[in-house]
């Protein structure tokens, strides 16, 4: 069995999708959120237009994390005609439908509402927008900011969205180079989760994750089309260290800055500590020097050693490295094929 | 082109003794030149433009001796010696310089001189080497060439039959003198033997010689070299021939000699024909020989040893059994290519016949329309490779699953682009462990390329490696190896269902018979030894017109027509 075959065991642990039994709970909780936030909105006079999923969700990359909540990142779209001028006014009514379903903790965040179903091990964000011929602006401000600090801030979500999830500019086996992609965002994540301090991790942002490394992206297929997570992983990371995220602050410090490849166009880090900067660095450059030692080391329980100091007991270390049977049949029913004779 | 006053103020520069000569208003450079005492001319006509490598004769050559790479020939009068220098088409030369290429060339013609004279026993042995082309410098060839049947070259008595009348082209327009039981006799029954329309010219002694002398330098030795001869076999050969044809008389008499040289066997033939229309027996003495003409003939020798390695085959294939599964575009062309190779035993599998939507990519012509594809290409190959002896069977891959069966092969060819069926068969070779080495091939829609794969059940590396699915790991439903990415609509449809088909041509269809071919004979003689993978990479233009996406394969893709090894770490079979 190849060290790929456990990439691919370890991605299949650590991977959450709408789709997942696990989600079951937060899915079914969004569907009754959303019916009773357009219900609200739609009776005060602000029909919602659209709904979309935001965040990892959107774009699977989201990840398992015991003792984490699931997220729900649900999007909310009104008019713009016939919106308000305020828009911690349409965040309000949505707070009051989040309060009056038993929600935990429902309060109003700058740029969205956001509240914790405990029981459920759920946490919902719902940001709200106006959109206008395709321009959407963000309601921003929290419950008392003064009037400077509420605005309908532009911002492309679906913009994001479909960057990340682009695929156009990979040549050959595109969906393959874009699910490694993804996959290598869910191994970046699981690593900060496993090698931060959850202080810390909250500041490394998935978001600055996904960006950073889908701009750095370097996909390995070797000749069978067989992905080679680790060799990607490797070079995606080298690539974000190389680029010119990190700046060098003196005494061994570094700043990080990476900016949203859309609107808003604002740093992800905007506000971040030297100390989130620094330990981003410091931890990237030894993931980067481990995967090194991985791509060097032969054994396969050695190497799985390594990833398993690397991502936590999630990557298995398996008892030989010639032990695991393999599955040997394919799940598909059929597929088409182009060979001819 | 530079003149003659040109040439000839040149080769003086360059220490040449020549001048100019004329030959009847011809005007031609004579070169004087010493070797080992003796004053050799060198002539040159010059022509208008320099096309190959100039020439210079050897004149007078006959004062010179008999020379190997030298052929004698009469010309305006006089004796000339055309000199062999090299194969004329395998040297280039520089005709924008025409005094280099002269001067070159006459240098090259010197050096052959200078060591044909004073290295005799090179020269000797040249001159057998080239015994052949020396033979035919004194062959008549006032009529049709003997063809000759033949494998072992004993002494044997043959009949000698005219060609066919009227026929100008093929194996019927020769004399045909066949062996008895040479390999060849079953085709020649089938196909050319023919003996209702040819008459019985002669009879024909096969006379192996223990010892030979260089051919003839002109016909008028004939007679004194083949006594010559004679005189130089063993006592037993002569009493042969005088017992069994000293006393059988008739109107003429052909001996097919064969004899030992440097370059291999070589065999040559002398004719006689009784002078006064009077039935003599075969000339083994000088006074026999007075009741004849004697000419040299040109003879073919129309046997597996002469043919097959002439044409690149190797007579090792010979018993090599070869089963083709498909007779496709790819499967004919690889059928073609295997027996061109030697292979012989060849069984062609297809249950389909041969469609008027075929001709354009297939081997077969017209003829075959409505014919078995199997048992028109079985038949056709027998035609072109005399030795061949495809058999044809309208099976089809799945009815080959029989252990007894598969077990007499030494390779089996899949070339019926069928991923369904090509894995079904598979695990019915790992369920019976039958170890039969298997080259699976097929090409892609669009011109983007080819694939085969060879299986060396003992070995690692399999078919199903070909096969592993690059997401799951698992066994996969489509190859690995492909250019073209799945679950995408390849086929063009004209007319409906039933009538789909991927879009390629002959161009593909060759070129991936080509790789698969190449891996089936590199196999059988033994030059590949583990389980390989070949693939070629074409254009991707047709592909992006019809708006299909191509694997990083393809992009990545280097290696094309490089044989790689199979393995991959992740197949369930090889691991």
């Amino acid at each position: 069995m190849s060290i790929q075959a456990k990439f691919i065991k370890f991605h299949d642990k650590i991977k959450l999708s709408r789709e997942d039994s696990e989600y079951k709970d937060a899915r079914e909780k969004d569907d009754s959120i959303l019916k009773a936030v357009k219900k609200a909105l739609k009776e005060e006079g602000y029909p919602v237009v659209d709904n979309f999923l935001q965040g990892s969700m959107s774009t699977s990359t989201g990840i398992k994390n015991p003792g984490e909540d699931f997220d729900i990142d649900r999007a909310i779209v009104i008019a713009f005609n016939g919106s308000p001028d305020d828009p911690v006014k349409v965040k309000k009514i949505v707070l009051k439908v989040l309060e009056d379903r038993g929600f935990k903790n429902a309060k109003i965040k700058k740029p969205c509402v956001t509240a914790d179903y405990t029981s459920k091990n759920l946490h919902i964000d719902i940001p709200i927008y106006r959109e206008q011929n395709g321009d959407y602006e963000l309601a921003v401000g929290k419950k008392n900011s003064s009037d400077d600090n509420r605005e309908w801030s532009a911002s492309d979500p679906k913009g994001l969205r479909d960057w990340i999830n682009d695929s156009s500019l990979y040549i050959g086996s595109a969906n393959k180079k874009l699910e490694q992609y993804k996959r290598i965002v869910r191994y970046l994540k699981r690593w900060r989760d496993n090698k931060f301090s959850t202080a810390v991790a909250k500041k490394v942002f998935s978001i600055a994750l996904t960006v950073m490394s889908k701009q750095q992206f370097r996909s390995s297929l070797d000749d069978s089309e067989k992905a080679n997570d680790l060799v990607a992983l490797r070079d995606t990371v080298n690539d974000m260290l190389h680029a010119s995220y990190f700046s060098f602050q003196g005494n061994e410090q570094y700043r990080v800055r990476v900016t949203l490849p859309k609107s808003p166009w604002r740093d992800i880090f905007d506000g971040s500590s030297l100390n989130t900067g620094t330990q981003f660095y410091n931890k990237l450059t030894v993931l980067k020097s481990k995967l090194d030692q991985v791509i060097e080391e032969t054994d396969l329980v050695k190497q799985c050693k390594i990833l398993n100091e690397v991502f936590g007991d999630d990557f298995e270390v398996p008892s030989s490295s010639s032990t695991a049977k393999k599955a040997a049949y394919s799940t598909a029913g059929a597929s088409g094929t182009s060979q001819g004779a | 082109m530079a003149d003659n006053i040109e040439i000839i103020e040149y080769l003086k520069s360059k220490g040449f003794a020549c001048q100019e000569l004329d030959f009847k208003g011809i005007k031609a450079i004579s070169v004087d030149v010493e070797i080992a005492e003796k004053l050799i001319e060198l002539i040159h006509f010059p022509s208008s433009e320099i096309a190959g490598l100039p020439v210079f004769l050897l004149a007078k050559p006959s004062e010179i001796g008999h020379l190997a790479h030298v052929l004698n020939y009469q010309e305006y009068g006089h004796d000339f010696g055309s000199i062999c220098v090299n194969d004329r088409d395998s040297v280039s030369v520089n005709f924008n310089m025409p005094l280099l290429a002269i001067e070159e060339s006459l240098n090259r013609h010197i050096d052959i001189l200078e060591k044909a004279i004073t290295d005799p026993i090179w020269n000797r042995q040249e001159l057998l080497r080239e015994f052949k082309s020396c033979w035919l410098n004194v062959c008549d060839f006032d009529d049709r060439p003997v063809l000759l049947t033949n494998d072992n070259g004993a002494v044997e008595e043959i009949d000698v039959f005219r060609p066919v009348k009227g026929r100008k082209f093929g194996v019927r327009s020769y004399y045909l003198a066949q062996s008895k039981d040479t390999e060849l006799a079953a085709a020649a029954k089938i196909y050319w033997q023919d003996n209702s329309d040819r008459s019985l010219a002669g009879k024909a002694v096969v006379l192996p010689l223990t010892e030979i002398e260089p051919a003839p330098l002109n016909k008028g030795q004939l007679e004194n070299w083949y006594l010559d001869i004679l005189s130089k076999q063993k006592p037993d050969i002569l009493k042969k021939l005088n017992d069994n044809y000293g006393q059988w008389k008739t109107y003429k008499y052909w001996l097919f000699f064969n004899a030992q040289v440097p370059s291999g066997k070589v065999w040559f033939c002398l004719s006689f024909k009784s002078k006064k229309g009077k039935k003599h027996s075969l000339p083994l003495t000088e006074r026999q020989l007075e009741n004849w003409n004697v000419k040299a003939v040109p003879i073919r020798l129309f046997n597996k040893e002469a043919i097959l390695p002439r044409g690149g085959a190797n007579l090792d294939l010979a018993e090599t059994k070869v089963a083709l599964v498909g007779a496709g575009s790819v499967g004919s062309e690889i059928a073609h290519k295997l027996s061109a190779a030697g292979v012989q035993n060849l069984t062609i599998y297809d249950p389909d016949r041969y469609n008027i939507e075929n001709l354009y990519r297939h081997v077969l012509p017209e003829e075959f329309l409505n014919y078995g594809k199997s048992g028109g290409l079985s038949f056709s190959l027998k035609r072109q490779f005399l030795w061949s002896k495809a058999n044809s069977s309208l099976s089809k891959l799945l009815d080959l699953r029989n252990s007894k069966l598969l077990n007499t092969y030494d390779l089996i060819v899949i070339a019926i682009g069928s991923p369904t069926h090509e894995r079904l068969f598979k695990e019915y070779l790992l369920e019976k462990d039958i170890r039969v080495p298997v080259i699976n091939t097929w090409l892609e829609g669009f011109g983007v390329g080819g694939h085969a794969v060879l299986d060396i059940q003992e070995r690692r590396g399999c078919l199903l490696c070909a096969y592993v699915c690059p997401d799951t790991l698992a066994r996969g439903l489509g190859s690995n190896l492909n250019f073209i990415e799945p679950n995408q609509n390849v086929t063009i449809n004209m007319s409906g269902c039933g009538e789909q088909f991927i879009s390629y041509g002959a161009m593909c269809s060759a070129q991936t018979a080509l790789i698969a071919s190449d891996l089936a004979i590199k196999f059988l003689e033994g030059k590949i030894e583990t389980s390989s993978k070949v693939s070629w990479k074409g254009c991707e233009q047709d592909a992006q017109k019809h708006g299909i996406t191509l694997t990083n394969r393809y992009y990545q893709f280097t290696n094309s027509l490089k044989i790689q090894p199979l393995f991959h770490e992740d197949c369930d079979v090889c691991n």
